[in-house]
């Protein structure tokens, strides 16, 4: 039934869904997971006190992509992110920017970030601009977020989700009025920028399990605990793998056309 | 409530149509639909842009009825609107001209290498050794699309051509299987119902 050449990457499929499963079980069970922290997560608190502290705004993108296509899962991530970064800022009485191009993007942003300040203590802070959509274009975004860093200075700057070039230019310009900024995305040719400018990075999938870790339910951290074993057995392959070309041994190639 | 205020309902429908792309893609049945469904999602998505209509031309009406500071740009943006609206779809030449002369000068000037490089060398911290890995990286690399690599030393185009093909191709792939299970950690996580942030709730 599965289709010949796709079979050895099914059974993979099915082992990684079953081992992200089981980490979940584990976590139900109540069993006690030791996961990585990630540093970005952790600094959400600290970078909406700062913001709090110096009485200004925290910026959010999640860059010119939306929940169709290819990004759709990065963004999703992103935007659990966002409900985590709204409720903070309710709670110390912040006010949130988002800003987005695509128009989906904008009644989603808005229920979380009105579901996060209520979540927060207070509800009375939300309003329906703390989400703004900025126009159709890539160009628009940028411009847009440019304007606004440069005209209010937040002193912390949010983005994360399926960024493309706009991360470049939003980190730079936070840069120049001195913001705190945390990035992330899975992207792979917008992932060095992060590194060199912002100061708290989510590299790779670290996204996807900052998704987990922000819901503080300890189910879904047993999600990442999954991850981690799927990994294991991905290392475990390519040095069987590798050991097996070099050997002159078929295996590998008879495993991707089987 | 309603049921199609619901979140059962797009939840189901989320869970059911992935489901149906991952069977359509191992086992070749269905694919003609599964096309369709991705051609779907783009039309539904492409039909939301009047939210964004909406949503941006209500901000810019309230800054001007209240005349909040900026407000004369809000009568920049109608303008803009307007010209751009009815050149689309009642005077092909000046939405060409539009296009040509303004959208995509001003675009390609965001996008443009002086720009883009120039920020982002003006915002990178060599904070640890391995952000100065990554500088000492970009600007060999930097070096190797420009004609004055060679003339400051022959040797930097091999330093350049080595970390293209070994250490960037190496990570490129380790990145790309970790995030492809970070995936897999997020579709579970949505099936079992966990993830809800997709229907605007935490």
């Amino acid at each position: 039934m599965i289709i010949v050449g796709k079979r050895f990457e099914f059974i993979l499929f099915i082992l990684t869904l079953g081992l992200i499963y089981i980490g979940i079980w584990f976590a139900r069970q109540g069993k006690r997971l030791d996961i990585k922290t990630l540093s970005c997560v952790e600094a959400l608190e600290e970078a909406v006190g700062r913001a709090s502290e110096m009485g200004t705004s925290v910026w959010f993108g999640t860059g010119n992509a939306g929940l169709e296509g290819q990004y759709a899962t990065m963004n999703i991530a992103a935007l659990s992110i966002l409900g985590r970064v709204a409720e903070l800022c309710g709670k110390r009485g912040v006010f949130l920017q988002y800003m987005c191009n695509i128009p989906h993007m904008l009644p989603i942003s808005q229920d979380l970030i009105k579901e996060g300040y209520t979540k927060g203590g207070r509800p009375d802070m939300y309003t329906d601009d703390m989400s703004l959509y900025v126009g159709a274009d890539q160009s628009a975004l940028v411009a847009a977020t440019q304007g606004y860093i440069l005209e209010k200075k937040p002193s912390v700057i949010m983005i994360f989700g399926a960024t493309m070039y706009e991360m470049l230019n939003t980190l730079a310009f936070g840069s120049r009025v001195g913001a705190m900024m945390l990035a992330g995305t899975p992207r792979l040719y917008y992932q060095s920028a992060t590194l060199l400018a912002a100061d708290y990075q989510l590299i790779g999938e670290e996204l996807y399990a900052a998704g987990a870790l922000v819901s503080g339910d300890p189910i879904q951290v047993g999600a990442i605990m999954g991850e981690d074993w799927s990994k294991l057995i991905i290392i475990a392959l390519l040095i069987i793998f590798a050991i097996a070309v070099n050997l002159g041994n078929p295996l590998y190639n008879f495993l991707l056309s089987w | 409530m309603s049921i199609l205020r619901r979140r059962e309902l797009p939840m189901s429908l989320y869970i059911i149509v992935m489901v149906y792309l991952i069977f359509s893609n191992y086992t070749g049945i269905g694919t003609s639909l599964a096309g369709d469904i991705r051609s779907w999602g783009i039309a539904i998505a492409t039909f939301a842009g009047l939210i964004g209509v909406i949503n941006i031309s209500y901000l810019h009406i309230m800054k001007l009825y209240q005349k909040r500071e900026g407000w004369p740009y809000s009568i920049v943006m109608f303008i803009c609107f307007i010209v751009y609206f009815f050149a689309a779809y009642y005077y092909k030449p000046g939405y060409d001209w539009i296009i040509s002369n303004l959208s995509i000068p001003l675009g390609a000037a965001f996008l443009s290498g002086f720009n883009t490089l120039g920020v982002i060398f003006r915002g990178s911290k060599a904070r640890s050794i391995w952000s100065g890995l990554i500088l000492f990286s970009v600007t060999v690399t930097a070096l190797l699309m420009v004609s004055l690599g060679p003339l400051i030393s022959p040797g930097i185009l091999d330093i350049a051509r080595w970390i293209k093909d070994y250490p960037t191709t190496g990570v490129f792939r380790a990145v790309t299987i970790g995030i492809g299970i970070g995936i897999l950690m997020l579709v579970v996580r949505a099936i079992l119902g966990m993830e809800k942030s997709y229907l605007g709730e935490m």
